[in-house]
């Protein structure tokens, strides 16, 4: 059985291994209440594709924490009726996918929402202003600074917003809000899932990545995604005389300590070939989870486009049934 | 300007290695009136996505020589007629996934995504040839006769497609579009250029085209290592180079080109590696037909969201808002 990682066996107990901080939900509460506390304002434009009698493509800017701008694209198939929303995290350090991709959405009858994450591969623009290096990825920016600055404190904060946004548009159906992403995108998806416990319904999460940072330093899988970890300690504490206290403080924007909360069906999966995020921390967070769930595995798969996985999307999504929608 | 083939102001005019066979047009009528006359029974598998307005299901058909091939089919089901797209994968690729292609049905299209014989879908494995298949099937029957290279079936299985778009699934005076990726994209443009009844034709980084130039460029691995191994095993001296050259032009897209008439739309990344962009830049070149050639400098052979929005906006030109 192929694999870059522990025996499937171990994997399937593996409870991770970053410690958590103890005021970790306390401090996620007073955060998604500061989200909760904030003016919504956005502004929906016509997209670059032009929108026809079928389905309409739009950008929408919406301002966010600490002068933030988060774009997004937004695609809503023209219906008589309210319809549900599809909320879609993208990849590191990427942005959302193009129109096209996002539009098979449109065809389950559903709206998609897409947002850029800040200061990555799409048009969001991130205000900076965090104490700590810029030279290596977004999973150390900030680390320096207080804990709540962090650059994905803010992120997951986004996503928050986002589901504010979702209840706000016209038109959709706010009992049947969805998550989806992959890798970055599933472990925003997952925190959004977790903090918006009440609003969601659905979560489909393929390989997420943001979680168990001390895993992925322990494999010395500290490289692509991960480089950030290797940098820190590197740079700034070459002897690791602060690793308990750094990856306790990256506990605080780990997915494994967020999905506890979580209540809806949540489609998972992983290639066990994955040589971006080590399988191990995956399944930390898929073991966590304690609402219905199902984790596929594909043993030949690393971190690329596993079309099963997508197509398990159509039926996941569409099946209202939630023990029926996992099957 | 980066790159990993020619400048791009020489790219812009090269017109191939090799040139066409002087019966290429006449070879490929023929061809072409045998497919429009194979019986074609179609073989219907509905598959259920809990999707009211939107149908999924699997075609087989059998080929001219017999194999068993398969496609997915998606349509949307509140419309009597659509625009049906066929899209055609790379090598040695299956159709892409049912949640992929959905994208069609989102904007009031149909998709037809033929799987290629022998390679990763669904479709039946090809009958006998002559010469190995230790590299794949891609340069199977180099030494039997042209109708029996694994690269004219595979353009004919494609032609056939096109037959049962026309015939089968009801899409008359309906928009017929031609699209794919690398392999896929060679077979869309013969496709259009076999049939004068395809309005648009999208095409991302093709393949199967100006096999010399692949060959003298020592781009023959990845999708093309067939040809290498045949050289290298077979006529390491290369005395019979010409012979397979001249019948590797029969099925080279870049011949095709000049009898397209749709509009194209295609795209080339100037860091592919797999299909060398003065291969693509030939089937451009050869072009009379009027063609948006998108050209990404550091763009590879992969996935690019830019042209899949303009591939998006290709298709959407013309309708409105309602």
């Amino acid at each position: 059985m192929p694999s870059k990682d522990m025996p499937l066996q171990k994997l399937k107990s593996y409870g991770g291994s970053t410690p958590r901080p103890e005021d970790f939900w306390e401090f996620w509460e007073k955060r998604v209440q500061e989200v909760m506390d904030m003016p919504l304002h956005y502004d929906q434009k016509q997209a670059e594709i032009p929108s026809i009698d079928t389905i309409g493509f739009y950008d929408i800017w919406m301002e966010g924490i600490r002068g933030t701008k988060i774009h997004m694209k937004y695609i809503r198939p023209k219906a008589e009726t309210k319809i549900p929303m599809v909320l879609q995290f993208h990849g590191y350090p990427g942005s959302s996918r193009g129109w096209f991709e996002l539009s098979s959405f449109g065809a389950m009858g559903m709206a998609v929402l897409a947002m850029d994450c800040p200061g990555q591969g799409g048009w969001s623009i991130d205000r900076g202003g965090r104490i700590g290096t810029l030279a290596s990825d977004h999973i150390i920016m900030g680390l320096d600074g207080p804990p709540e600055q962090m650059y994905y404190t803010e992120c997951f904060m986004h996503t928050c917003l986002m589901v504010r946004l979702a209840r706000t548009l016209e038109g959709i159906d706010t009992e049947r809000i969805f998550v989806n992403g992959a890798s970055q995108g599933a472990g925003l998806g997952l925190v959004c899932t977790a903090l918006n416990q009440p609003y969601i319904r659905r979560c489909a999460a393929l390989y997420p990545f943001l979680s168990d940072y001390y895993r992925a330093w322990e494999m010395d899988r500290d490289q692509v995604v991960y480089n950030g970890l290797k940098y820190y300690t590197r740079w700034f504490d070459p002897e690791g005389h602060r690793i308990e206290e750094t990856f306790r403080k990256l506990g605080y924007i780990d997915t494994q300590n967020f999905v506890e909360r979580i209540t809806c069906p949540v489609l998972c999966g992983t290639g066990l070939m994955d040589e971006v995020c080590p399988p191990s921390s995956q399944f930390a967070v898929f073991s966590k989870i304690q609402a219905p769930k199902k984790h596929l595995i594909f043993p030949e798969y690393g971190h690329e486009e596993i079309p099963a996985f997508d197509d398990r999307l159509l039926s996941f999504l569409r099946e209202e049934d939630d023990k029926k929608c996992l099957e | 300007m980066p790159g990993v083939d020619m400048p791009l102001e020489k790219l812009k005019d090269y017109m191939g290695g090799e040139l066409p066979p002087k019966d290429f047009l006449k070879f490929w009528k023929k061809a072409s009136e045998r497919v429009k006359s194979h019986k074609i029974m179609v073989k219907e598998k509905p598959v259920s996505f809990k999707n009211d307005t939107v149908s999924y299901m699997e075609l087989e058909i059998l080929s001219l020589d017999g194999c068993q091939l398969s496609a997915k089919y998606i349509y949307p089901e509140n419309k009597k007629n659509f625009p049906l797209v066929i899209q055609f994968h790379d090598y040695p690729e299956t159709s892409r996934s049912w949640f992929h292609l959905s994208r069609y049905a989102s904007i009031g299209c149909g998709v037809l995504a033929p799987n290629c014989r022998g390679q990763g879908g669904k479709s039946g494995i090809a009958t006998e040839k002559d010469s190995p298949i230790a590299y794949g099937p891609l340069f199977q029957g180099l030494e039997g006769c042209t109708e029996n290279l694994y690269l004219f079936r595979l353009i004919e299985d494609a032609l056939l497609w096109v037959e049962v778009a026309k015939s089968y699934l009801s899409v008359e005076n309906s928009p017929l579009i031609v699209y794919g990726e690398g392999q896929g994209g060679g077979l869309a443009l013969a496709c259009a250029a076999m049939n004068p009844e395809i309005s648009k034709c999208g095409v991302h980084y093709p393949m199967l085209c100006d096999y010399r130039r692949v060959w003298e460029m020592d781009f023959d691995k990845n999708g093309y290592e067939g040809l290498k191994y045949y050289f290298k095993w077979q006529d390491p001296e290369h005395k019979r180079e010409e012979d397979i050259f001249r019948k590797l032009a029969y099925v080279d897209v870049k011949n095709f080109a000049p009898y397209i008439q749709a509009e194209v739309l295609i795209s080339t990344g100037l860091q592919d590696t797999i299909s060398p962009p003065s291969a693509q830049f030939a089937v451009v070149n050869n072009m009379n037909c009027p063609r948006y050639h998108k050209i990404y400098p550091k763009h590879g052979h992969e996935l690019n969201n830019f042209f899949e929005n303009e591939w998006l906006k290709f298709l959407l030109k013309g309708r409105v808002e309602k």
